[in-house]
């Protein structure tokens, strides 16, 4: 009796601890799948951003010094954070909004459709497609000699740059940042919009709502937190652009990256590469900033959410 | 849009459809249905995926446009109305509550889109929040909720309004056995409490039963059949009705004398037939014996399966004319696989019809 009651308690025992520690170890070799990709974050993000935010506190010769801070509030480096604020700003907006009425067309589409299966496949590729060679193509279409600017002067007597040659200048971002900004927000809204499901428009139909009522009390509420995460994705990726205005702006450092570049490469302001790492800190705060109130956004809703 | 009946809660109204007919281009999902529900009645639409039921439903909702034919609530013509402003209450398969307010607030939500004063609007709700049993979860949020106190908030949204019909499109479907039982019923009892006309879609006819004054057997977008469950079980009027209520099992034999032979009887016909001509008549497993095969009556054949049922037994028998036939009887029997029997036939007279 005693060995019959007390057998099963040894082997439980004996196997909970053997399954226990094989079982972790099972459960880690899955893992192991993540190391390269751990690895070249590591080395090519995280140590980088490491060495960008404490080189500003550095000078030439290693010493501390808040110099580089301290510059960031000089007049010259304000008005070129103002400068990737606005532009963020606006082309996040724009492309927030643009995105979301695309989507929302889109939605009579049934998923499965042609149109909504190439606009989303068109969207994945152009959302890609910044840099050189997007200002190529404006350079080429709407540049000083490009096909449509002659086109318009010649067959419509329409000068495209009757004063200022914008497109090279900051309000010349505008039209290519929106060329990627758009389908990105496309990418990331449209699974949000689809989430919504027809019923609830017709239970507030049933319970005497209009089409206001509901986008006002049930759709937007709801998909507040996927446009406010499509908005800051398209602020990030419109402050971080670099090669598009690099490739468009010739004349000064009118926005934060081409001012980093300005400040490592520069022999102008030869002596001051470590500005570059106070600026790219200057950048960290104002998406930290951003994150945090989409953070607060996000608790908001966490009430609500699975 | 102002609250009809602020103070009373209003008795039902009458419900009548006048040859819908509802097309999706070729296809027809309506076929001149004519249906005419009583003041405070509770009908269930029945039939199979596809009959037309719930576009019937959603047709009177206003959720989808008829292509011909009149709907009419309480002598009014609806069918151009719009579904926000018909006055109904409707609850969903899927619950559909909006998942961004919490229980009160979806209850409260028919009632803001009316403007019904904060305070009433807060009793209200909360009053029917009791009625459905779920007084103590109003700061609950959907995901908070089981699938069946899901559909009581969604029941109480839809009743809070105090609406003209209640439609309810499969509530239960997605509901397990014992859950859908007990809202059954408790729709059932609201129903008869507030004496609301309530249209049912289902395709469960054990609900169908269970609930409704009145089925309305559908089937290729029209009505085969309307009437009370008793009158559904007991004298269904055409083939696919009385394959549809309850277990048949259709058999024929040729008429004699006015009589027609029966699994080893001679059975009387309630209504006479022409001689010669081969009636049709549907048995139920319930009108069935099994007995002995050595002893017993009936004609022989083997057992094929038998399932508990609690306190009765299925048995499908294999005759030895070739047929197969559903028997009910008391669980004390256990017949074995391909056992031999008998199956007898315990009425002495039948509805027969010929084709």
């Amino acid at each position: 009796m005693t060995q019959t009651g007390s057998a099963p308690v040894r082997r439980l025992s004996r196997t909970s601890g053997g399954a226990g520690g094989w079982g972790s170890a099972q459960r880690l070799i899955p893992g192991l799948g993540l190391v390269p990709f751990a690895l070249y974050v590591l080395i090519f993000l995280l140590i980088p951003t490491v060495l960008a935010l404490t080189t500003g506190f550095f000078n030439r010769s290693g010493a501390f010094t808040w110099d580089n801070i301290a510059a960031l509030v000089d007049p010259t480096v304000l008005k070129t954070f103002g400068n990737s604020l606005w532009i963020s700003l606006l082309t996040a907006a724009l492309g927030a909004l643009v995105g979301a009425i695309v989507c929302y067309a889109l939605l009579s589409f049934s998923p499965t459709s042609r149109l909504r299966a190439s606009v989303e496949a068109v969207s994945s590729v152009l959302a890609q497609f910044g840099g050189v060679m997007l200002a190529f193509a404006f350079i080429a279409t709407i540049g000083v000699q490009g096909l449509l600017t002659v086109l318009l002067k010649d067959v419509f007597g329409v000068a495209l740059y009757p004063g200022e040659i914008w497109l090279y200048q900051m309000p010349g971002l505008i039209l290519p940042y929106l060329y990627f900004q758009i389908p990105l927000m496309v990418l990331t809204f449209m699974p949000a919009l689809s989430g919504l499901k027809p019923a609830w428009t017709e239970a507030n139909a049933t319970l005497g709502g209009s089409s206001w009522t509901f986008w006002r009390r049930v759709g937007i509420p709801v998909l507040a937190p996927a446009f406010a995460g499509g908005f800051l994705l398209l602020f990030a990726n419109s402050f971080s652009a670099y090669a598009t205005a690099a490739a468009l702006i010739s004349q000064g450092s009118q926005i934060v990256p081409l001012q980093i570049r300005t400040a490592l490469i520069s022999e102008t302001v030869l002596g001051r590469e470590n500005l570059a790492g106070a600026l790219a800190l200057g950048m960290i705060v104002i998406m930290i900033v951003l994150m945090l109130a989409y953070s607060a956004l996000q608790a908001r809703t966490a009430r609500w959410q699975k | 849009m102002s609250d009809p009946t602020p103070t009373a809660q209003r008795s039902g109204v009458s419900v009548h459809f006048r040859a819908v007919t509802k097309e999706y281009g070729a296809q027809r999902a309506l076929n001149g249905l004519d249906l005419e529900i009583k003041p405070g009645e509770f009908v269930a639409l029945l039939g199979p995926s596809g009959c037309g039921k719930t576009t019937a439903l959603r047709s009177l909702a206003g959720l989808e446009s008829v292509t011909s034919g009149e709907l009419l609530i309480d002598g009014e013509d609806v069918t151009r109305v719009p579904v926000n402003r018909r006055d109904l209450g409707m609850v969903f398969q899927s619950y559909s509550l909006f998942p961004n307010l919490n229980v009160i607030e979806n209850v409260e939500f028919g009632l803001r889109t009316r403007k019904v004063p904060a305070a009433e609007r807060t009793a209200r709700a909360q009053e029917m929040l009791e009625r459905v049993g779920l007084g103590d979860f109003a700061e609950r949020y959907a995901h908070q909720l089981s699938g069946g106190q899901q559909q009581r908030v969604a029941l109480a949204r839809a009743l809070v309004t105090r609406p003209r019909v209640l439609l309810l499109d499969e509530p239960l479907s997605a509901l397990d056995a014992k859950v859908r039982t007990q809202l059954r019923d408790e729709i059932r009892r609201i129903q008869l409490d507030l004496g609301i006309t309530t249209v049912f879609v289902t395709h469960d006819q054990e609900e169908a039963l269970a609930v409704a004054d009145r089925i309305a057997v559908m089937n290729a977008g029209k009505i085969d059949q309307i009437g009370t469950p008793e009158e559904l079980y007991r004298r269904p009027e055409t083939g696919f009705v009385a394959n549809f209520i309850g277990q048949s099992t259709l058999l024929t034999a040729l008429v004699h004398e006015g009589r027609i032979a029966l699994l080893g009887r001679e059975i009387d016909l309630t209504e006479p037939l022409p001689e010669g001509a081969l009636a049709r008549v549907r048995v139920r497993p319930e009108n069935l014996a099994l007995e002995s095969f050595e002893h017993g009556e009936g004609e022989p054949g083997r057992v094929v399966t038998s399932s508990f049922l609690g306190s009765l037994r299925r048995t499908t028998v294999h005759l030895d004319s070739g047929l197969s036939i559903v028997v009910q009887h008391s669980a004390e029997d256990t017949p074995e696989v391909d056992q031999q029997v008998r199956v007898r036939l315990l009425q002495d007279v039948v509805t027969a019809h010929v084709d």
